[in-house]
């Protein structure tokens, strides 16, 4: 099962959420001040999967919070509700009677910025946890812990970054699963265009349970281009591809877990980033992931539309 | 007795030619480490400018206001942020009616894309010289780097009704202007720009391709 329509929830780039309610707006409002910087916000998919002999389709909702502290340190919290939906003649279904598995997802991250004078630039030290809950009657993909460390370095004048990061994730009798995620990216064209490369390097403590792989690498490039604002008030789009294969991934962008197990075996995304007054973002995202389940032999891929709002102060 | 007391008038005497001595030297090494530095700052040597100071007796710079902001200053100019703001800090205590002192922590500051440090420390300035015309440079560099783009062009249309004869108002009021839609409102802005630099390459270029 895939994890995928959350892929584009990029909390820290300005995810698009609107807060649900006047009360959270005016008690995170109370909680601002000139010292801090909050951002708040609600976000949707739904996902649809053609081909898969096994999984129908997928949708989510969630919120988020994240806030910084003098552009020193903060921290961000994320919660998600998903459901997915097995076909009725599914082998889930046949063998646990029920044709969907509802999930909550917590993600909690904090961080810390120094800025040392050999470095000419922002080193900013993370630590994330997530932990995923939910009733997966094979429960291969249920009560998942991750720890992933996180460091990062941007140059002052915002045109060259590299990060790498680390994750742990543990699931049901005893799989854990490493993954290495080293990350370059720089500015180019005066600013107004980013190219990223990410990749990822897993790896299992029990071959069995990644249907029968070890390891697994990928690629995952990304072009973003800025825009002013001037064109319907677009502020950036972007652009990712991935290429290699991954399982059990961890995407720190997007907050999110892959805890379904099937191998990714590439994908393509873009995003549109708007903004719909000087605080409140609007996000639109939309792609397609490959997938290859060898246990149930369905190969298939996975079409998803995501939407947020968020608003910042 | 007598003996004696010529012999302390003679030792005191003594000392204080010798303290006089000394204190002139002192001061004359003092204005020639000044000088050379400022020579090589010229020669943009910030490195060995700094070390001549360094090497000035201790007693004589860390009491220094004047000799602590210059080496606050040659430490900004290396990129050495964290301890210009650290001996900034130090100048702003030895005087705490300085603004100077605040001023050179906020550039440095704003150096780190610490915008709302920059911010804080420059607002403590204005609550004491509300006019000062740095302050308010620094703060609109602040108000750009959070993209407070609706504060900035408010910010900056006053302080250009305050000093009408700088033009980085000027420029910030365009390019709030246009982050904010107001196309025209930054034409405007820009065509003022190039009344205090007619060849401004900014100002030119968001010209030709608005009008």
């Amino acid at each position: 099962m895939s994890a995928s329509i959350r892929k584009n929830s990029m909390i820290k780039n300005s995810l698009s959420a609107f807060v649900l309610g006047a009360v959270s707006v005016t008690s995170a409002q109370s909680f601002a001040g000139e010292d801090w910087d909050v951002t708040a916000g609600i976000q949707g998919a739904v996902g649809d999967y053609s081909n898969s002999r096994q999984r129908d389709k997928k949708s989510n909702y969630g919120f988020f919070v994240s806030a910084d502290y003098l552009e020193s340190y903060g921290f961000t919290f994320v919660y998600d509700n998903s459901s997915y939906d097995y076909r009725k003649s599914s082998d889930y279904k046949t063998n646990y009677g029920r044709s969907s598995i509802d999930q909550d997802a917590y993600f909690l991250s904090g961080r810390k910025t120094f800025r040392p004078d050999a470095l000419n630039g922002l080193l900013t030290v993370s630590f994330d946890i997530h932990h995923i809950d939910n009733d997966d009657k094979s429960k291969i993909s249920d009560n998942v812990k991750v720890y992933a460390p996180h460091i990062s370095y941007l140059t002052y004048d915002k045109n060259y970054y590299v990060d790498l990061g680390y994750a742990n994730s543990d699931y049901y009798k005893g799989l854990t699963i490493d993954q290495w995620t080293p990350t370059a990216g720089f500015a180019f064209n005066d600013q107004k265009d980013w190219l990223q490369m990410r990749g990822y390097l897993i790896s299992s403590s029990k071959k069995a349970r990644t249907q029968n792989q070890k390891s697994a690498k990928a690629l995952e490039v990304s072009l973003t281009h800025f825009f002013d604002g001037q064109f319907l008030n677009l502020s950036k789009i972007k652009g990712t591809a991935i290429t290699g294969e991954r399982f059990y991934a961890v995407d720190r962008d997007a907050a999110t877990v892959y805890n379904l197990g099937d191998v990714q075996r590439g994908g393509f995304s873009l995003l549109a980033e708007f903004d719909v007054t000087e605080s409140i973002k609007l996000t639109l995202s939309g792609g397609n992931e490959r997938y290859r389940d060898k246990t149930y032999k369905d190969d298939y891929s996975v079409t998803y539309f995501y939407t947020g709002l968020s608003t910042s102060w | 007795m007598f003996k004696s007391q010529f012999v302390f008038k003679v030792l005191l005497k003594a000392v204080f030619i010798s303290l006089l001595f000394f204190n002139t030297v002192n001061a004359m090494s003092q204005h020639k480490a000044m000088a050379r530095s400022y020579q090589l700052e010229a020669k943009q040597d910030y490195v060995q400018a700094l070390s001549v100071l360094e090497s000035l007796p201790l007693k004589a710079s860390q009491n220094s206001e004047f000799i602590i902001l210059r080496k606050a200053w040659l430490n900004y100019l290396q990129k050495n942020y964290n301890q210009a703001i650290r001996l900034y800090k130090q100048a702003a205590q030895l005087n705490r009616n300085s603004l100077d002192a605040p001023l050179g922590e906020a550039m440095a500051l704003l150096a780190q894309l610490r915008w709302k440090e920059a911010a804080r420390v420059s607002r403590k300035v204005l609550k004491q010289a509300p006019t000062n015309y740095t302050a308010h440079l620094r703060l609109m560099v602040s108000e750009a780097g959070q993209k407070k783009w609706q504060t900035l062009l408010e910010h900056a249309g006053q302080v250009s009704q305050w000093y009408p004869t700088q033009v980085a108002p000027l420029l910030y009021m365009a390019r709030a202007s246009h982050r904010l839609g107001q196309t025209e409102s930054a034409v405007k802005a820009y065509q003022s720009v190039l009344l205090y630099l007619p060849k401004n390459q900014e100002a030119l270029n968001y010209i030709a391709s608005n009008t």
